[in-house]
């Protein structure tokens, strides 16, 4: 059977698509008009007040635990480290792009976050670089942290993370074992810890998280066979997918990295963001001992819109 | 700047490069570009996907102490080519090759160690004669009076609706009873999407083809079954006699095709048996950037026979050489005495 033609998007296309992106959603952080943000020294944030002139004015949320709510969106540039077994033993590397939406909500005592749309694309070669693995993925998360001591420089939290992903790698070069596919919903029991660092005069902190699932449902292509099979009628259809149920450990995701944070604009305005470098690591165990292993090394701006 | 601070800054610049080292803990290694880890990768990517080690009887444990002693650490990369390619060769499958930047290995004597019978000039020369209408990839010329005959090269090449709608709306508006035939030879395969299309355009009814395996596990014999049947077309369909002609470099999809054909009762296959080619195969990268493909499926005919090494034809026919002189194809001379 023959390679079947697929149309796969240049590579510079995505490029561009993703520096627009980038770009768009950068100045639209300094444009957002007529609220206020003052100085802070609380990376659990503030909530804006209004003064006697109407106009918005920052106070702490130390003060004020009241819930505030956010638009966040991630946005950043990556290389990318991908081992996936069914493919093959290789290790592939590239560079690539994040793209995050999501709801950020904070009180003194927990954060809560939906990314109601979160994907990630890279371009990875091995270092032979005679084949390029085109790797897609996108999702939906919802996490859900609550802080365990209030009161010393590191901000300790632990909860759980309820994560639906689906995962795409299309290798063209690879005739008709062209397309490993996964898609994993699991419920995940999360930690994490924050710690602030004073740098520059500036604030900084310094992130890690640490979340492995407890129960989940993954579908995917099999390790076995090929992308395409004889179907029931003679031609040529997708692999059948397969599925299971996973155990405990199954997945495991860290991230960890260091962010400093800025607000936009003058006092008016609430809105801020963090910019900083992440690292991601993702392992997950699939059928007959073939693992799946993306990393990221990511540069990552996160913008916060402030939504109450 | 206090001390602090470049403790800061160093711990700053040194975070990628901390993270980047622990990626080596938190992940296995990747498979060395040494003789012996290509050797040992070639060895057992085949040793999990490949679909024929029992119907061909070949022991790969065994052949793995045979070829794996001649490996050495200091070999070249043609040395090391050879060498697997030696070994990928006891498979004897044509859908078996390790592709390189200087060679591609492959196993040819299907065909090579079997009678040519099919001389495209004689064909061209002497029956289509510059007569033939291109209907899409398919060269089509009525022979003789309700006599059909369609050459199809490879299927590769994407045959549509409307090319079997004309064809099949000619045959019917032909009058009388027409028969057609459908030569096959020297096509090397492609999609077996085609071989479907057309096959549907020649039953009533729906007929059980065979029963596709698809490796689904590491073992020799882990296999998922799946049946596959012939369906009748929604539109135009051509229920007159037909003939297939087959030789043994009809391969792969041919393969399929032919076997696809052979079910319907008013189908008859003349000439050789096909070159066979039942397995769809899969590919893998190799860490030199060699790549690998092998055949990862199995297809039994109705009666449980592998089409791998072939679809036998209902009436066997070769080429006599003094045909070959006269420009007279016997293969199209039976399918002619069919029809008639």
């Amino acid at each position: 059977m023959p390679e079947i033609p697929r149309s796969i998007p240049k590579k510079s296309f995505f490029f561009r698509l993703a520096g627009m992106a980038f770009l768009f959603l950068s100045l639209s952080g300094f444009v957002v008009p007529g609220v206020c943000a003052g100085q802070f020294t609380d990376n659990d944030g503030y909530r804006p007040d209004r003064d006697d002139r109407g106009h918005l004015r920052a106070t702490y949320l130390s003060d004020l635990p009241d819930k505030l709510t956010y638009l966040k969106i991630d946005q950043g540039f990556s290389k990318g480290l991908l081992f996936d077994q069914k493919m093959s033993n290789l290790h592939y590397s590239g560079p690539g792009g994040v793209l995050s939406f999501a709801l950020h909500r904070r009180t003194p005592s927990h954060i809560s976050e939906w990314h109601f749309a979160r994907g990630t694309f890279h371009y990875s070669r091995p270092h032979h670089e005679n084949s390029l693995v085109y790797n897609f993925s996108g999702g939906t998360r919802y996490v859900h942290l609550r802080r365990l001591d209030p009161r010393g420089p590191f901000r300790f939290y632990a909860g759980a993370q309820a994560d639906l992903t689906a995962d795409f790698r299309i290798i063209p070069a690879m005739g008709n074992s062209f397309l490993f596919a996964n898609a994993v919903g699991s419920l995940q029991p999360r930690m994490d810890i924050s710690y602030p660092l004073l740098l520059f005069n500036r604030e900084w902190h310094f992130d890690f998280s640490l979340a492995a699932s407890l129960i989940g449902y993954n579908l995917g292509f099999p390790g076995y066979g090929t992308s395409y099979r004889i179907g029931e009628d003679g031609g040529s259809t997708l692999q059948n997918l397969e599925s299971f149920l996973t155990h405990p450990g199954n997945t495991a995701q860290i991230s960890s990295g260091i962010f400093y944070r800025h607000s936009f604009g003058n006092e008016y305005n609430p809105n801020w963001c963090r910019i900083g470098y992440n690292w991601d690591y993702l392992r997950m165990d699939g059928n007959h001992d073939l693992r799946l292993y993306n990393v990221r090394h990511q540069f990552v701006l996160e913008l916060y819109f402030l939504l109450n | 700047m206090n001390k602090n601070k470049y403790i800061k800054i160093g711990f700053l610049a040194l975070l990628p490069w901390l993270f980047a080292s622990c990626e080596q803990v938190f992940m296995e290694d990747e498979a060395g570009d040494d003789p012996v880890s290509i050797f040992d990768e070639v060895w057992t990517f085949a040793d999990r996907h490949y679909s024929f080690f029992r119907e061909k009887g070949v022991d790969w444990d065994a052949i793995y102490d045979q070829y794996r002693e001649k490996v050495r650490p200091d070999m070249g990369q043609v040395e090391l080519f050879d060498l697997c390619a030696a070994m990928l060769y006891e498979l004897r499958d044509g859908h078996v090759n390790l592709v390189s930047s200087f060679d591609r290995s492959r196993y040819w004597d299907w065909f090579l160690d079997s009678p040519e019978n099919f001389y495209y000039s004689i064909v061209q020369r002497h029956y289509l004669q510059d007569r033939e209408r291109y209907i899409g990839p398919l060269q089509f010329v009525k022979l003789e009076r309700d006599v059909f005959y369609v050459y199809y090269g490879s299927f590769a090449n994407a045959i549509s609706e409307s090319h079997l709608n004309s064809l099949i709306n000619t045959l019917n508006a032909s009058g009388g009873r027409p028969g057609l035939i459908i030569d096959v030879r020297n096509n090397g395969g492609g999609s077996p999407d085609n071989a479907r299309d057309i096959a549907a355009r020649f039953t009533r009814e729906r007929r059980f083809a065979g029963t596709n395996y698809i490796k689904n596990g590491p073992g020799h014999e882990d296999f998922r079954a799946e049946e596959v049947y012939i369906r009748p077309h929604d539109g135009p369909r051509f229920d007159g006699k037909v003939v297939v002609l087959t030789n043994r470099r009809s391969y792969s999809a041919t393969t399929y095709f032919a076997q696809y054909m052979k079910v319907l009762p008013n189908v008859t296959l003349v000439g050789d048996t096909t070159g066979g080619g039942g397995g769809i195969p899969a590919f893998r990268d190799l860490p030199n950037g060699w790549m690998l493909r092998l055949s990862s499926s199995r297809f039994l005919d109705p009666e449980g026979n592998s089409i791998e090494s072939g679809v036998a034809p209902h009436v066997t026919r070769h080429l006599s050489s003094g045909s070959i002189e006269q420009g007279r194809d016997d293969i199209i001379e039976k399918a002619l005495e069919i029809l008639r």
